[in-house]
């Protein structure tokens, strides 16, 4: 394909001859799409051809930003000629086009590409006319909260970068945009605070992302995995949520936030271990029980992975250590069981796993349906007909349960638990307590965009550990966490309320 | 941060777990015992002083503090071998107290489980190391509180077990190599964002020196708190932190050895690599009972090791250079 530029019409003689040629060169980029149109409006020594693709494009748009005011004014004019189009068109985002290549992808990102016989320095003018009609902003049905804004994100960037301004009205607050995806194009922006979020980690998200070479971006989750630290890392070291308070709350303590359009989960970097225990609600709550309930989360964590397989450990390599009781509680339970206590543990996760995925895939009305019959009917029936015993379904269905406290960490720690029991079984204690060592060893020389992951646990910061599993009140966090942003920054300047060191003080 | 740079809250709790790690492999119960090995840590901190005075590149920069860096290849390569002989010992001995728990296990298999892990570990490097033992908090707290509630134990002054091998347990190498990997504010290497933005210490080495010292002081006050009010045999917290201790001492002599010949000439490595091996056969021959009596040549090697230890103190009591003013 030959490209048309302000050059070649320069050129060529005779300008209706030129917008015909751009018309041929766009419907052949756009053949065999029955959605790519032309409007065109004629006047005295002067033609305007409008190309769009319909329902992509909005046609209230095109109509009042467009052929409304270029028809007044010709009226107006009474016959005698059109000022610039520039100065007619009244839709705040007017970009020239210089090739068609530009062009064409102004189309298909859903703006109206506007050319006429007399353009003579651009080849067109293309106008913002993207058809925003998509659902509001919800609830997200994965971080439901009790108190605090029942907003989420949506599937337009433009919506959700909206979203975010409206809670951050600071001009720190910068975005850059890139295109990514030969065949999607799909647009993503970085938005973080300056000053807040550390240069370099700026410039790495965008060369991570400028990397990124692929056909196709269909989900902010394709490019989780282009940003991750790592091949394959077990844990993720990219975070995402629904919820606009939520990645404010993070860009204000010097992250970084990834928007892609047509994806309601925004992805935020770097992502640390201690951020899945932390709930947007916790801040709203009384200290001393924000504590309470991230050291609850912890232990269930704790007990989501280790559980079951201390339970096999104990059971099947080290019964001398286990009271007599014990023993022959679950013995007495297991007497009929054909299988030994580790097949049986191993079978029962299975099953349950299995469950709930298919819980999950379902539609939801059926779901909640296969959930119950999964949980009550089959787990009764199993243990009436001497197929398991009540111990084992009661260690790995609480295993499974506490798993849903840490939904970053679900899938992660599904196969975790797993690892776990196969190595509890083999090896016993010394097996589970060298493969904890090593796992929280390699969780500790991990990094996310240059942050350690165990921060701030590991290396240890005081100050950001009034935050982790004890939260300190908000007035008691003077400083911002220093692994992030990379300075000691004061984050508040309020002192004890109604206490000696009165507000206003540094 | 390179890899191998550790903080000086990171030397705290590696001090800690190496201290606790031989108080507890040699059995340490009475007050004399838990005395020794802090006492000799503390020795080896002072001693190393002079060196934790700015930041170096490994034990052969840290020897380097005290003698001129081509005086430092004997003591350095001696360090090495040490280290080595003691690396056995610690992988030996902690299969033994572990197949007693896993008895399902061979010894054998037991050894390779505990070097593997070591091994991992080593080559993660120092710094997730140092990471490593910091999580060690999350395990002091409920370790403490449970036995808050523990039967009280009164202990004995003197027991049996304060022989050579308490002092085996704590070698000056070991001090020394992990006062040379601490970076503090203010050091060329201090790139981490959590260093960059503390305080320059007033006095580096003092403060590295208060730092082994705590670390060692709060290893003998933990033993002595567990036994003071045990639980019960089979407390599994408690093994834990015994088992970390074990395998973060064989970790770190391993990187000692590992890193110590990774900047020598070829001939230099090669002959450490060499005195390394032979000092790692004649440790397990010893151990099995082959050659020496261990305890004679764990005498040995002790006394020579101290002696080493001191030869920096002598280099370091030399007259300025230059003229008088």
């Amino acid at each position: 394909m030959r490209i048309l530029t302000p050059y070649h019409r320069k050129k060529k003689g005779g300008a209706g001859v030129e917008r015909e040629e751009i018309k041929r060169e766009l419907s052949a980029i756009f053949s065999d799409m029955t959605d790519f149109a032309f409007r065109e409006l004629y006047f005295e020594g002067n033609t305007i051809t409008v190309a769009y693709l319909v329902g992509f494009c909005s046609r209230t748009y095109v109509n009042q930003y467009i052929l409304e005011p270029i028809s007044r004014a010709y009226t107006a004019s009474g016959g005698k000629g059109l000022p610039p189009l520039e100065s007619l068109i009244t839709n705040i985002k007017l970009e020239p086009i210089d090739d068609v290549t530009s062009a064409a992808t102004a189309i298909l990102s859903g703006n109206a590409f506007v050319f006429s016989d007399t353009m003579r320095d651009i080849l067109g003018l293309s106008v913002f006319t993207k058809n925003d009609d998509g659902r509001s902003p919800m609830e997200p049905e994965t971080e439901n909260v009790i108190r605090g804004p029942h907003e989420g994100f949506t599937e337009s960037a433009e919506g959700n970068v909206v979203l975010l301004r409206r809670r951050l009205r600071s001009a720190r607050l910068k975005r850059r945009s890139l295109t990514v995806g030969w065949d999607t194009s799909t647009d993503v922006s970085v938005l973080f605070m300056e000053g807040l979020a550390r240069e370099e980690a700026v410039e790495e998200v965008c060369r991570r992302l400028r990397a990124i070479d692929t056909d196709s971006i269909l989900d902010s989750g394709y490019i989780e995995i282009f940003l991750q630290d790592g091949c394959v890392p077990f844990y993720p070291t990219v975070g995402n949520s629904e919820r606009p308070d939520k990645v404010a709350a993070k860009l204000m303590e010097g992250r970084i936030a990834i928007v892609v359009d047509g994806s309601p989960v925004v992805l935020t970097v770097p992502y640390l271990f201690c951020e899945a225990f932390q709930v947007t609600e916790d801040y709203a709550k009384s200290p001393w029980y924000a504590s309470f309930v991230r050291l609850l989360r912890f232990a269930a964590y704790l007990m989501a992975l280790y559980f079951p397989a201390f339970f096999v450990a104990a059971f099947v390599r080290h019964r001398g250590i286990l009271p007599a009781f014990l023993t022959d509680a679950v013995d007495g339970a297991r007497e009929t069981l054909g299988f030994s206590l580790f097949w049986e543990v191993l079978i029962i996760f299975l099953i349950f796993e299995t469950v709930r995925e298919v819980g999950l895939r379902m539609p939801k009305a059926v779901g909640s349906a296969v959930g119950l019959v999964g949980s009550l009917i089959l787990g009764d029936s199993a243990i009436k007909a001497g197929l398991t015993s009540a111990p084992v379904l009661v260690v790995v269905a609480l295993a499974a349960v506490c798993s849903f406290i840490v939904p970053p960490y679900m899938n992660a720690n599904m196969l975790y638990r797993l690892m776990m029991i196969v190595i509890g079984g083999a090896l016993g204690f010394l097996g589970l307590f060298t493969a904890i060592l090593i796992s929280v060893a390699v969780l500790a020389s991990r990094t996310s965009l240059g942050v350690p992951y165990l921060s701030p646990l590991a290396p240890l910061d005081p100050r950001g550990m009034k935050d982790f599993l004890c939260m300190a009140p908000l007035w008691a966090m003077r400083r911002m966490p220093v692994s992030l942003t990379g300075k000691r920054l004061i984050r508040t300047r309020s002192g004890r309320p109604n206490g000696k060191r009165g507000s206003g003080r540094s | 941060m390179s890899r191998q740079r550790i903080t000086p809250i990171q030397l705290f709790f590696l001090t800690l777990l190496y201290v606790y790690s031989g108080l507890s492999l040699s059995g340490a119960d009475s007050l004399f015992a838990l005395l020794v090995p802090f006492a000799a840590t503390a020795l080896w901190a002072l001693v190393g002083m002079r060196g934790a005075g700015k930041h170096r590149d490994g034990l052969r920069g840290f020897l380097s503090a005290y003698m001129r860096r081509e005086e430092a290849v004997l003591p350095h390569l001696f360090f090495l071998t040490v280290s080595a002989a003691q690396a056995v010992c610690q992988l030996f001995d902690t299969a033994e107290v572990l197949v007693r728990e896993a008895d399902f296990l061979s010894f054998a298999s037991v050894v390779a489980v505990v070097l593997a892990a070591s091994i991992v570990l080593c080559r993660l490097g120092m710094t997730a190391l140092g990471r490593l033992s910091e999580t060690v908090l999350l395990l002091l707290i409920p370790l403490v509180f449970l036995h808050a509630f523990g039967g009280y134990t009164p202990m004995d002054a003197f027991g049996v077990q304060a022989d050579v091998h308490l002092l085996f347990s704590v070698l000056p190498a070991p001090v020394f190599f992990l006062l040379s990997l601490t970076v503090t504010a203010g050091d060329a290497e201090a790139t981490d964002s959590l260093l960059a933005s503390s305080r320059v210490p007033r006095d580096r080495a003092r403060l590295l020196c208060g730092v082994v010292i705590g670390g060692a002081a709060l290893a003998v006050v933990l033993r002595a708190f567990l036994l003071i009010l045990p639980l019960g045999e089979h407390e599994l917290l408690a093994r834990f932190l015994e088992y970390i201790s074990y395998v973060v001492k064989l970790a770190l002599l391993l990187s000692l050895c590992t890193q110590g010949t990774a900047g020598l000439a070829m001939g230099a490595r090669t002959v450490g690599a060499g005195l390394m091996a032979l000092a790692a056969v004649i440790t397990v021959a010893s151990l099995g009972g082959a050659l020496f009596s261990p305890g004679a040549l764990l005498t040995v090697l002790v006394s020579t090791s101290a002696a080493a230890a001191l030869v920096p103190v002598l280099f370091s009591i030399r007259p300025p250079k230059g003229n008088l003013p």
